[in-house]
C-alpha cells in the first residue's frame, strides 16, 4: 500500500488521462484513542479503537457531544490526541510532520471552506500547488475532477465560490479534497447544511464517485439516513465511546443495546428494507398478467418494492436482471420473511440479560 | 495712477502679486481668476501639488508599514491589541496644530517633524483596519487551509491577507483622504504643499490662490479615492462577484 505522502513526488506520478484513483486506499487504525480537554470532567473520546479498511466508507455517527467530530479531526491532528495513536498503513499520524500528513488527507467539511478569493481552479490546485506540480498539471487535475464532481469545466473553471450554490460549492469542495489523490478522506457532516434535494444528489454522486476512486473515508453525520445510505460500516459513538460497529444491516437487525436500538429508530424494520436488495430475498415464478405493477430490479431496495406494492395494491411484483430478462416475481411474504427472524432475535437479545430494562 | 493711492491700497488692502501689473480681476481681488491661475500653475501650484502628494504619500506608506506589523502582530498575539489601540488613539484625540506645536520643538520646523505628525494620525484607522480585516477572515477558510497542510506563513500570505485586502484598502483610502487635508495643516510647520499657499493667501488676502489651493487639496483627494478604488476593484475581481439572485 502506498505510504501516505507518497504523492508528494509528483515525479513518480503516472501522467495519464484516466480518471480516478491512482493511490491505493489506507488503512486507517485508531487504538486507544482518548482526548481530554484541560478542565473537563468527562474525556471528549474515551479508549476510542477500531479499524477502517481500505477503500471502505466508515460512518461515525452519535448524538450532539458524543465526541464524532473529535475522533475525525484527531486523524489529521486538526486536534492533538491525549493519548492512544491513530495509525496509517501502520505509521502513527504523530510521528508524520503535520504538513506531509494534512497534503495525504482530503478533508471535506459542513462550513466547505473554499477560498473565496480564488477561482474554482486554484481552490482545487491548492494543495497540487504546495507540492509543486506545474500549471498545466494542476489545470487537467482540475478540470478532470469538475466534471468528475458533476460540474462544467469550460465555464466553472475561472469562476469564484461566491458564484455557486451551496451544493455547487459542496461539490468543489469535495473535488478540492480529492486534487492532491489523497488515500484517506475525512468528511465532517458534509452534507449537513446543503438543502434535502441536493443532498440526496450529493450522496448518490459521491457514491458513485468512491465507488470509481475507493479512497478510504470516514464520514460524521448525525443523519441515521444518511449514515445507512452513505456506511460500509457504521460506529455508533455516546459520550465519547464505542458503542456498536457494524454494517447497517446488522446495525438495525441486532442493535447492541436500547440506546442503539432507540438511536438507529422505531422504523428499523422499515430501515432494514433500504439496505436490503431485491436479490437478498428468495424469488418466486414470474407473476402473469398485464394488471401486474411495472417490474423492479435485481438491485432495487426491497423499500421501493414494497412501497410499490402498497401504491398498487398487489402481493407480489414482477423482477427483471440487468439485461432486462424477467427472471422471477418478489413476494410480500418473502420481504416479511427477511426481516422477521432478525427482529425476533433483537427482542431475545436486547430484553433477556437485563430485565429491568424493559418492564 | 498715482503713488499715494497706490500706497494706500497696500497698506488697507490685500497685498496683490504683480501689483500694478496684473488683470483688473487680480486687482479688484475677484474670488477666482483663471487667467492669474493659469498663468501661475506651473511655477506656483504644480510643485506644491506634487509636494503633497509626496507628503500624503510618505505618510500613508510609513504609517501603513507601522500599522500593519502591529496588526499582525496583534492578530497573531492578542495582548498586543490593547496596548497599540490606546497609543494610536491617543494620538489621533490630539488637536494637530498643538501635536505639531509639540514636535517642533523637539526635531524643528521641517517636513521630517511634519510627516512624524501625519503618520501618528494614519495609525489609528490603518492598524484598525487591517487588524478588523484580519478578524473577518471566514473560520471556515482557515480551517479549510490548516487540514490542506498549509503552514501558518502560508495561511497568511495566501488566504488570510488576500481575504483581509478589502478592509485593509477601505482602511488606506480613509487615512489618503484625513492626510491630505490633515497636510495643508502641516504646512504650518513648513511641511510645503499646497497648506504653503493657503497660509500665504490667509495672509495676504489674495482670494485666487486661497481658493485654487483648497480646491485642488480637495481634487487631489477625490483623485486619489477613485485611483484607490480602482486599484482594489482590480485586485479583488472575486469581491463583486456573487451568486446572481434567481
Amino acid at each position: 500500500m502506498a505510504p501516505i505522502g507518497a504523492q508528494a513526488e509528483p515525479a513518480t506520478k503516472p501522467r495519464s488521462g484516466e480518471k480516478g484513483s491512482r493511490s491505493e486506499p489506507a488503512e486507517i487504525a485508531f487504538r486507544n484513542v482518548v482526548k481530554r480537554y484541560p478542565g473537563r470532567q468527562r474525556a471528549a473520546v474515551e479508549d476510542l479503537s477500531f479499524e477502517v479498511a481500505p477503500g471502505e466508507i466508515c460512518v461515525l455517527i452519535g448524538p450532539s457531544g458524543c465526541g464524532k467530530t473529535t475522533a475525525l479531526k484527531m486523524v489529521n491532528r486538526l486536534i492533538s490526541i491525549t493519548a492512544g495513536d491513530i495509525t496509517i498503513d501502520g505509521r502513527s499520524v504523530r510521528e508524520l510532520p503535520l504538513t506531509e500528513l494534512r497534503r495525504g488527507i482530503g478533508y471535506v467539511f459542513q462550513q466547505i471552506g473554499l477560498f473565496p478569493h480564488m477561482t474554482i481552479e486554484h481552490n482545487i490546485g491548492a494543495v497540487p500547488k504546495l507540492l509543486g506540480w506545474s500549471r498545466s498539471r494542476i489545470r487537467d487535475r482540475a478540470c478532470e475532477l469538475l466534471e468528475l464532481v458533476g460540474l462544467d469545466p469550460d465555464s466553472d473553471l475561472r469562476r469564484y465560490p461566491g458564484e455557486f450554490s451551496g451544493g455547487q460549492q459542496q461539490r468543489i469542495g469535495v473535488a478540492r479534497a480529492m486534487a492532491a489523490d489523497p488515500p484517506i478522506m475525512l468528511m465532517d457532516e458534509p452534507f449537513g447544511a446543503i438543502d434535502p434535494i441536493a443532498r440526496e444528489r450529493l450522496q448518490n454522486d459521491f457514491l458513485r464517485l468512491h465507488a470509481q476512486v475507493r479512497k478510504t473515508v470516514i464520514f460524521v453525520t448525525h443523519d441515521i439516513d444518511e449514515a445507512i445510505k452513505m456506511g460500509d460500516r457504521i460506529a455508533i459513538m455516546r459520550d465519547g465511546r464505542l458503542v456498536q460497529l457494524a454494517g447497517a444491516d446488522e446495525l438495525l437487525a441486532s442493535p447492541a443495546d436500547d440506546f442503539v436500538a432507540s438511536f438507529v429508530g422505531e422504523d428499523r424494520g422499515l430501515k432494514r428494507l433500504r439496505v436490503r436488495k431485491v436479490r437478498d430475498v428468495e424469488l418466486d415464478p414470474p407473476v402473469p398478467g398485464a394488471g401486474s405493477p411495472e417490474p423492479v430490479r435485481l438491485d432495487t431496495s426491497l423499500h421501493h418494492a414494497l412501497s410499490k406494492m402498497l401504491a398498487e395494491g398487489t402481493s407480489a411484483i414482477n423482477v427483471l436482471d440487468e439485461q432486462d430478462a424477467l427472471v422471477g416475481s418478489v413476494a410480500l411474504e418473502a420481504i416479511t420473511a427477511l426481516i422477521a427472524p432478525a427482529a425476533a432475535r433483537t427482542d431475545l437479545s436486547a430484553g433477556a440479560p437485563d430485565g429491568s430494562v424493559r418492564s | 495712477m498715482s503713488a499715494p493711492a497706490e500706497l494706500v491700497l497696500a497698506a488697507g488692502g490685500p497685498v496683490i502679486p504683480n501689483f500694478g501689473g496684473g488683470s483688473s480681476c487680480v486687482v479688484q481681488n475677484h474670488q477666482f481668476c483663471l487667467s492669474w491661475f493659469e498663468h501661475n500653475w506651473s511655477s506656483v501650484f504644480e510643485p506644491r501639488l506634487v509636494e503633497h502628494l509626496e507628503l500624503t504619500a510618505i505618510a500613508v506608506g510609513v504609517g501603513m508599514a507601522i500599522a500593519f506589523t502591529a496588526a499582525i502582530i496583534a492578530y497573531k498575539q492578542n495582548w498586543f491589541e490593547t496596548p497599540f489601540s490606546l497609543l494610536s488613539a491617543f494620538l489621533y484625540t490630539i488637536p494637530s496644530l498643538a501635536l505639531f506645536e509639540l514636535l517642533v520643538q523637539v526635531t524643528g520646523i521641517n517636513r521630517f517633524t511634519a510627516e512624524i505628525g501625519l503618520v501618528s494620525y494614519t495609525l489609528l484607522i490603518l492598524f484598525r483596519n487591517t487588524l478588523t480585516g484580519l478578524r473577518g477572515v471566514p473560520p471556515a477558510s482557515i480551517e479549510a487551509a490548516h487540514a490542506m497542510g498549509l503552514t501558518p506563513r502560508q495561511t497568511l500570505l495566501r488566504v488570510e491577507l488576500p481575504l483581509a485586502f478589502p478592509a485593509i484598502m477601505a482602511g488606506i483610502r480613509i487615512a489618503t483622504v484625513t492626510t491630505i487635508s490633515l497636510a495643508t495643516v502641516a504646512a504650518y510647520i513648513g511641511a510645503g504643499g499646497l497648506g504653503e499657499l493657503i497660509f500665504d493667501a490667509i495672509q495676504s488676502g489674495f482670494k485666487t490662490e486661497f481658493v485654487a489651493a483648497g480646491v485642488l487639496a480637495i481634487v487631489l483627494a477625490i483623485a486619489l479615492d477613485i485611483v484607490l478604488v480602482l486599484l482594489q476593484r482590480a485586485i479583488t475581481p472575486w469581491s463583486r462577484r456573487r451568486l446572481a439572485p434567481t
